[in-house]
């Protein structure tokens, strides 16, 4: 072992040799680690943030949704809805879970200013606060009331509207839809109605998906005549664990198979054209943003540390080709060759442990602020109608981890470690009297 | 049985399609405790068959033996333990690492030989000691004369006590009485501590300092003095 140690103390002596081209080499492997920390922190934070939005304010854990349903689900495919939906939503709550059940059509919202295209949820707001909390960010008004035609509109399709409820009163509007109805024979009959209503409220919460161009319309009110003429008829039933913390992704006991299995424990067997999706299924926009940024910024951060590892490539092939004859001399010695990789392996490793712990420590003071404040993208998010998959609006904060932390640093140390073999081979392929030689 | 036999050794060179017979077969047994200098003009292959006894380069024909050892069959790592535990160099150029210390170049040899750090600081010390530069262990190649270093990479061949020390013309980077210095101190340690030393030359200044003295020329040997 004492060889190791003196080895290691004269790899790091090794490195004064030439100050100039240690510390450029060290600085550009401090830059890929700390950069690639500060990325991967910050594609970390973003998606962090998105998913517990997503199940917080949008999907929950969970949905029921016939198959078929399922299958066109982008056309809002009305006439796939299913009825009854009352016992399913008993029967999980019995079974633990917080359950939401939903209608969910497309139509067209006029006012006295304007008209905008926007897809309206049919919900018990009882049940539908249980499972997801976008009603807790009313930014004007409050919240629509069962058996009332009331609607809440989220901020993009009420700034389009030109309705401000702060300085006025509640806002009428006429809802334009066609209702899809299934006959006997399984045809497709579209109906087209129109539904009266007031906007009470105006919605702005940290996920954009309920701040577009949508509306939340209590469901009993559209099960009758007034309505969609579809009694008691659901597309949807969100549910989440009724004990989930808030701002907690959901766990195993709320994964689809989990709560077929707590539904089946209370008694109950779901119809067999209804189907249990977990919210994954559900955000393809947002997994492909995910996919998209991350490979970008990976090849990025590849090409980054591909130039520094070039770096320490280079330091070690000039330090070699210097000390070729210092190599001879080493070996005449009785420097074994494998002694003599070492070497070179662990001067090697050194420039990537210092240059990788410097990044480690840059990259981790760089991610203090971003972790705790983040960076405001509200306006630029906003300007681009909230429409770039991720689902935050506002603030774009990092999250640690760890993992990347340290593994950035042992990959930057073995990496450079491994560079420095390549040459030495090449140096001890020469016999040693012609490196006594070598100048 | 001497400290190191050769039996018709050959080594050819060849360059551009040339092949040049630098050593064209020598027979030759050295004793221990022998204070031999080959002699003999440029290119007469006295560095060559330094560097073969030395196992630094692999002969084209013929035999060497050191301490009975056929060093012909023994693998890479095998022939580096060999030159680790038994044969010390002494370069024309010193070849000590800049970055070390006089002390740390010397204790090299022994920590290879796992010799405990204690134990490899009071040796090197000693070897310093015994090359006169007792007070100088601290400074670094840069910091001292050619003598001083040749001084050192004396020390550093001896540390670990080698049967057989092989100094390639170790003057020839000298001043005529820094050479002469050298030479009275490697004929010190040859006597004091019985040591065989192997050394070349054309100086011959140098020469006069040998036991015995081979001349080499073309490859061959020419003839050889005992005094």
């Amino acid at each position: 072992m004492r060889i190791h140690r003196d080895l290691l103390s004269m790899a790091f002596r090794n490195l004064s040799r030439h100050r100039v081209k240690t510390i450029i080499t060290v600085t550009g492997v401090a830059v890929s680690v700390g950069l690639y920390i500060f990325m991967d922190a910050w594609l970390l934070g973003m998606n962090l943030e998105s998913r517990r939005n997503i199940v917080s304010y949008e999907i929950g854990a969970a949905k029921i949704q016939r198959k078929a349903y399922f299958e066109k689900k982008d056309d809002l495919p009305m006439y796939e809805s299913f009825s009854p939906w009352k016992p399913i939503v008993e029967a999980l709550e019995n079974a633990g879970y917080a359950a939401s059940p939903r209608m969910v059509f497309s139509g067209t919202l006029y006012t006295a200013d304007g008209s905008a295209p926007v897809i309206l949820y049919g919900i018990d707001p009882e049940r539908e606060r249980k499972v997801l909390r976008y009603m807790d960010f009313v930014e004007a008004g409050r919240s629509p009331q069962t058996g009332k035609f009331e609607i809440a509109l989220g901020l993009l399709a009420a700034e389009k509207l030109k309705i401000d409820l702060k300085n006025g009163e509640p806002v009428g509007v006429r809802i334009a839809t066609v209702i899809d109805l299934k006959d006997e024979r399984g045809k497709v009959r579209h109906v087209y109605q129109v539904i009266d209503a007031v906007v009470v409220g105006v919605i702005n919460s940290p996920n954009p998906k309920t701040n577009g161009n949508v509306a939340y319309i209590p469901l009993d009110v559209l099960s009758g005549e007034g309505g969609l003429l579809l009694e008691d008829q659901v597309t949807e039933i969100l549910v989440r664990a009724s004990d989930a913390r808030e701002g907690a992704l959901p766990g195993e006991r709320e994964s689809p198979f989990s709560i077929r299995g707590a539904l089946e424990r209370v008694g109950f067997s779901l119809p067999p054209d209804l189907e249990i999706y977990s919210w994954m299924d559900y955000v393809q926009d947002y997994i492909a943003a995910a996919r998209g940024d991350q490979i970008s910024t990976r090849i990025m951060i590849l090409l980054l540390f591909i130039l520094s590892f070039l770096g320490i490539a280079n330091t070690m092939l000039m330090a070699i080709l210097e000390r070729t004859k210092e190599i001879g001399m080493l070996r005449a010695l009785g420097m074994t060759d494998g002694e003599v990789i070492l070497s070179y392996m662990l001067e090697a490793a050194l420039i990537g442990l210092i240059g990788g712990g410097i990044g480690m420590l840059l990259g981790s003071l760089v991610n203090i602020p971003m972790v705790n404040h983040g960076i405001d993208y509200s306006s630029m998010a906003k300007e681009m109608g909230w429409d770039y998959g991720y689902r935050i609006t506002s603030l774009f904060r990092s999250a640690w981890n760890p993992f990347t932390i340290g593994a950035s640093g042992i990959v930057a140390t073995l990496v450079s470690a491994l560079l420095s073999i390549p040459p030495t081979l090449r140096a001890l392929r020469m016999p040693v009297t012609e490196s006594l030689r070598f100048e | 049985m001497g400290i190191v036999e050769t039996k018709d050794l050959k080594k050819d060179y060849t360059t551009n399609g040339l092949t040049m017979h630098a050593l064209a077969g020598i027979s030759l047994q050295f004793d221990a405790g022998e204070f031999t200098a080959i002699a003999g003009p440029s290119g007469s292959g006295k560095s060559t068959l330094l560097h073969l006894i030395g196992c630094l380069d692999v002969p084209t024909g013929g035999e060497i033996r050191i301490e009975g050892v056929d060093v012909g069959t023994l693998s890479r790592k095998e022939l580096a333990l060999l030159r680790r535990h038994r044969i010390g160099f002494i370069f024309q150029a010193y070849n000590l690492i800049p970055v070390l210390t006089a002390l740390e170049n010397v204790s090299l040899p022994l920590t290879l030989l796992g010799v405990p750090r204690k134990e490899a600081i009071q040796r090197s010390k000693e070897a310093l000691a015994a090359v006169g530069l007792g007070d100088l262990w601290n400074r670094r190649p840069k910091e001292m004369s050619g003598g001083q270093q040749q001084r050192v990479a004396i020390a550093r061949a001896l540390v670990k006590k080698p049967s057989l020390v092989l100094a390639d013309e170790p003057t020839a980077n000298l001043d005529s009485r820094t050479g002469s210095e050298i030479l009275e101190l490697m004929r010190e340690l040859n006597q004091s501590q019985g040591t065989t030393f192997l050394f070349s030359t054309h100086d011959r200044m140098v020469m006069e300092y040998a036991r015995r003295l081979i001349y080499l020329r073309d490859g061959r040997v020419e003839k050889e003095e005992l005094r």
